[in-house]
């Protein structure tokens, strides 16, 4: 099982986040953002009960990690869906594939800690050591 | 990369204006100059703002300094309060210099009334801008645009919005650019930036995006206070907000695909997320195309919060509300300016700071031209905001720029920490404070005490002969996103 931890910054906020698999980081790092759309409650109690697909290409692991955020992004801000569920059918450093379980915002059940604007290149780092992948992302709010 | 390493090198040119020379560092090809104060240089002594600064002193093409104002504060690549001004031949665009709020901006409203005559109403005004000014996460907007619509949005600007009968010609003659960037390309913006745009029209947005109603507690200069149609005492009304979900994903379609092309061209960087490209290569254009669309509809935005708030001030008091002037803060801009002794087109960045243009300007609306461009300057809820005019001096040192804001001093995070809701709340009314936000935390993170000082970073801008003040600003209710 991987983790994620809020991260401050002067002026936004950013993550921390870890797994034993490359996917498990990816996840965790879904679930940050989760966190700052949609609150404890979201990571608690989301269902499942509409799905997208995800596909994103890249050069790298960075840049498929900001694609990858920035499209979970992109589904909050335009169709006010939280995503947390996530299963990969392809990850690497050329990009992903993933079905995505999530549900709409409800006002009277989630509160936004957090409204996200972007996901930044800013001191992201995402690399394989002891005990699995270890990753960081800052974002504008 | 500690801040204070950068801070040792720190050369003092004036008592406003100081300097880390090139030699710092290897790959600066200008030096960083920073228009800031002793005092307040320790506010940024240990975060990333000057490393940040210098490294926008690496960009290819870029003239004279890199340059940053008093509100100076960590941000993504660029500091916020950064201007960055780059030949056109040899130089870059970069999406992050601009940044993810594309044409974040202020617009003033001003009142014929006084304090005395709003206070007993200022409750049901708030309460009723709140109601109508959709803010916060995840809201709609009272716009549906079908994507027709929001192409002509994108491609027109205020002229858009003239047409709809949002706005009325004085807004466009009042607004920087007229409200309508021309070379704007609509299919230059994706989809997915469409998507997120559509439904966001007439919204305030989270974070530190607002409507204030406020007072005009002092008045500096009678004269062109005058010209801005400025009285002590008289209420006026101030919307900060920009292009939403659409412009967010401008930037972040645009510093993704800037990564491939800096390989292509050799450019090597500091950091990621100053990704650019030159600006005469066609992703280049392509940028500058779909960032003149985002900063079209960022203007129309500012102006159907306007209209709301203009039905709000006809219903319960029965009050016209004229625009004095709508100023962008995150922008980049083709503007004359003068290099070595001659003027030629340069493209200015502006992230986090203001257009500050002189009197005689061509660029300045007729009734202004003797005055100086009108410069909004935002303060804290809690304090104070400014109106500055524009001076030669800006020209002469910060390519016609001055500050954005107060500058932020605390974390959101240490912010909330630091007071609760009913605190902050209370402090507000202490100070005769009436304020509405989508959420708690939208009142804790954006305490007065999370900012700097206005007054101080306006003193710079001042002393440093940027810009002179003009009007003090006093909030009297406040709308938060």
């Amino acid at each position: 099982m991987g983790s994620f931890e809020i991260l401050e910054h002067p002026a936004d906020i950013g993550f921390s986040f870890q797994g034993e698999t490359l996917e498990e980081a990816f996840v965790q790092a879904g679930r940050a953002l989760l966190f700052l759309q949609g609150g404890e409650e979201a990571l608690r109690s989301l269902s499942s009960n509409e799905r997208v697909s995800i596909e994103v290409e890249g050069n790298d692991l960075l840049e498929v990690l900001y694609d990858w955020l920035s499209e979970i992004l992109f589904f909050f801000d335009s169709e006010q869906l939280l995503l947390g569920e996530f299963h990969f059918e392809k990850l690497d450093e050329h990009g992903a594939k993933a079905s995505v379980g999530g549900q709409k915002f409800d006002q009277t059940k989630f509160e936004t800690p957090y409204y996200v604007k972007a996901i930044t290149y800013h001191e992201m780092k995402l690399e394989k050591g002891e005990g699995g992948w270890h990753g960081r992302v800052f974002v504008d709010i | 990369m500690a801040g204070s390493s950068s801070t040792s090198r720190l050369v003092r040119i004036d008592p406003y204006l100081w300097r880390i020379p090139r030699s710092y560092r290897a790959d600066m090809r200008v030096d960083a100059e920073i228009f800031i104060s002793e005092e307040m240089l320790k506010d940024i002594e240990n975060d990333l703002s000057l490393e940040q600064c210098v490294n926008v002193a690496t960009l290819p093409g870029i003239l004279k300094a890199s340059i940053a104002m008093p509100d100076i504060h960590q941000g993504y690549g660029f500091p916020i309060g950064g201007v960055a001004a780059m030949d056109l031949e040899k130089g870059v665009v970069s999406p992050g210099g601009v940044g993810f709020d594309i044409n974040c901006g202020v617009r003033l409203l001003r009142s014929d009334l006084e304090e005395e005559k709003v206070r007993p109403h200022l409750e049901r005004l708030v309460i009723n801008l709140a109601r109508v000014i959709p803010s916060g996460a995840g809201k709609e907007g009272p716009l549906m645009l079908s994507l027709e619509e929001l192409d002509q949005v994108l491609g027109q600007g205020l002229r858009w919005a003239l047409k709809r009968g949002y706005a009325l010609l004085e807004d466009l003659e009042h607004c920087e650019a007229g409200g309508f960037l021309p070379g704007a390309a609509p299919e230059k913006v994706s989809d997915h930036a469409k998507k997120r745009g559509l439904a966001q029209l007439g919204t305030l947005g989270s974070g530190n995006h607002f409507v204030e109603i406020q007072c005009v507690e002092k008045i500096y200069d009678e004269k062109i206070a005058g010209k801005f149609s400025l009285f002590e005492g008289q209420v006026v009304i101030m919307i900060h907000s920009g292009s939403r979900g659409l412009g967010h994903q401008v930037g972040t379609d645009f510093i993704g695909l800037m990564g491939p092309v800096m390989a292509r061209e050799g450019i090597v960087l500091p950091d990621r997320q100053l990704a650019c490209a030159p600006i005469h290569s066609s992703e280049g254009k392509a940028y500058l195309a779909a960032m003149k669309a985002a900063c079209n509809f960022a203007w129309c935005n500012r102006q159907l919060l306007a209209f709301r708030t203009r039905e709000v001030f006809e219903e319960v008091l029965g009050a016209k509300l004229p625009l004095v002037y709508d100023v962008a803060h995150n922008i980049a801009k083709i503007e004359r300016h003068r290099i070595e002794g001659q003027e030629r087109e340069v493209l200015v960045h502006r992230k986090g700071a203001t257009r500050a243009f002189p009197p005689n300007h061509p660029d300045i609306p007729a009734d202004y031209r003797e005055s100086g461009q009108p410069v909004l300057i935002p303060g804290d809820m809690g304090r104070n905001s400014y109106i500055l005019a524009g001076l030669p001096g800006a020209m002469e040192r910060s390519f016609g720029s001055v500050c954005h804001g107060a500058g932020r001093l605390l974390s959101r995070t240490k912010a909330r920490e630091r007071q609760n809701f009913y605190e902050v709340e209370a402090f507000l009314k202490s100070r005769g404070v009436i304020a509405r936000a989508a959420s708690r935390s939208g009142i804790t993170e954006e305490a007065p005490d999370a900012y700097k000082d206005v007054n101080e970073v306006v003193q710079v801008v001042e002393g440093a002969g940027l810009a002179k003040r003009i009007a003090r600003l006093r909030p009297l209710g406040v709308v938060k996103g």
